[in-house]
């Protein structure tokens, strides 16, 4: 999977988790998932939800909801995150 | 000062593990977690928190510092203070002989968390480790990096009022008298957990499990109360600590490194076993996270169930565990 193609599926993926619809222009790269000032704005009950997407599709197993939020700062981060753990 | 900050899961096995690293003790995260026999569950229905009953997926606060004095025959200060000057005095008069120095803290009152993270919780530990200027240079092992904090917000955070006030509470080592880990000690310390959780106390352990299952039992569905206690029960397992399934985790991985130190090489399975228990506690707290946001209808019974099945599963676990480390 190229690294264009990983940042696509985890887009969907959060989206999907998260039961949230894209905002407006779609998420970008770096744009922020949680938070009030983000526009997904993202709880820790979304991070959970996320986290066992991930688990299932990916086999990375998100043991610590810290971790967790950390990963999910933005897509980009949260690819780089994933890249790291299955490399 | 020459410090050695380390990240980890959660604060107070983090902060023990680097301490006792400073010190010359080869200290884990997770064997300060196992060692001192933390891994715990609690209904307390008598204590709340945010108008519900606190429900503890670990042992009290504190426990993990004391539960490792014993094992590395350790002597450790503690100290609380009736007024903020004095234990701001006495943390400077600390660092400036050369002291690095464990703080209870409130986490709603340290500026460098982001703000959606802090909330009134009064048990968070850090370590402080040298003053720049009006900055404290903090280790707080559940940032990737050491961290500043200004002295007047670091004093708020160590005398924040409510359940568990931290009253200024700081410690240090007086003394550590062995820097090895027996295996006598790491055979204790499972020991002592298993009878923990198969204790014959009713808010304790796998019984509270089952106390807490028989009172989601009879929630009404429709009443908002229900998915109240639902929801508290997803938060105080995924915003706490490391989440309750996180310290599951963390324990599976003592296991592991107990296999090696206590040459018990059977308890690799168990590691293994505990960290599917673990994902068990996550598909409990996806489900009730569903209910309270309205993507499943709240269905109290349901939860009740998955929580007997943990339960079931951990006393299966630990009665295992207490046979293959007695025997």
């Amino acid at each position: 999977m190229t690294p264009i193609d990983l940042i696509d599926e985890l887009k969907a993926l959060v989206l999907d988790a998260a039961e949230k619809t894209a905002p407006p222009g779609g998420l970008t790269d770096d744009e922020l998932l949680f938070g009030p000032e983000s526009r997904l704005a993202l709880d820790s009950l979304d991070a959970l939800q996320v986290s066992m997407a991930i688990q299932e599709r990916f086999g990375v197993r998100m043991t610590d909801s810290k971790e967790t939020r950390r990963a999910l700062t933005s897509i980009a981060h949260l690819a780089r995150h994933l890249s790291e753990r299955r490399a | 000062m020459s410090f050695q900050h380390r990240h980890a899961a959660h604060c107070e096995s983090g902060v023990m593990s680097n301490l006792l690293r400073h010190h010359g003790v080869q200290m884990s995260e997770s064997l300060a977690f196992g060692l001192s026999a933390a891994l715990a569950f609690a209904y307390l229905p008598f204590i709340k928190v945010s108008g519900q009953p606190l429900i503890a997926y670990r042992s009290l606060p504190r426990s993990i510092i004391k539960g490792l004095l014993a094992p590395l025959a350790a002597r450790f200060r503690f100290e609380t203070f009736r007024s903020p000057l004095a234990g701001e005095q006495r943390l400077d008069a600390l660092l400036a002989s050369g002291q690095v120095v464990g703080l209870q803290t409130s986490v709603y009152w340290l500026p460098y968390f982001p703000p959606d993270m802090r909330f009134h919780f009064n048990a968070h530990n850090l370590l402080v480790y040298g003053k720049e200027g009006d900055d404290y240079l903090i280790s707080d092992p559940v940032f990737e990096e050491p961290v500043r904090c200004a002295s007047a917000d670091l004093l708020r955070a160590r005398f924040a009022k409510g359940v568990l006030a931290p009253k200024g509470l700081l410690y240090y080592p007086q003394s550590i008298g062995r820097k090895d880990v027996t295996p006598a000690a790491v055979r204790a310390a499972i020991r002592k957990n298993c009878r923990m959780m198969l204790a014959p106390v009713p808010i304790a352990g796998v019984r509270g499990m089952r106390l807490l299952a028989n009172k989601l039992q009879r929630l009404p569905p429709n009443d908002a109360n229900s998915a109240a206690l639902i929801g508290h029960i997803v938060r105080m397992q995924e915003e706490i600590g490391t989440g309750g399934a996180g310290f599951r985790f963390i324990y599976a991985a003592f296991l592991q490194e107990a296999a090696e130190l206590a040459q018990l090489p059977s308890l690799s399975g168990f590691a293994e076993r505990l960290t599917t228990i673990g994902d068990g506690w996550r598909g409990l707290a996806l489900k009730a996270a569903r209910m309270v946001k309205g993507r499943e209808s709240v269905d109290p019974p349901a939860i009740a169930a998955k929580l007997r099945e943990q339960a079931a599963n951990e006393e299966a676990f630990f009665r295992d565990l207490k046979l293959a480390v007695d025997g």
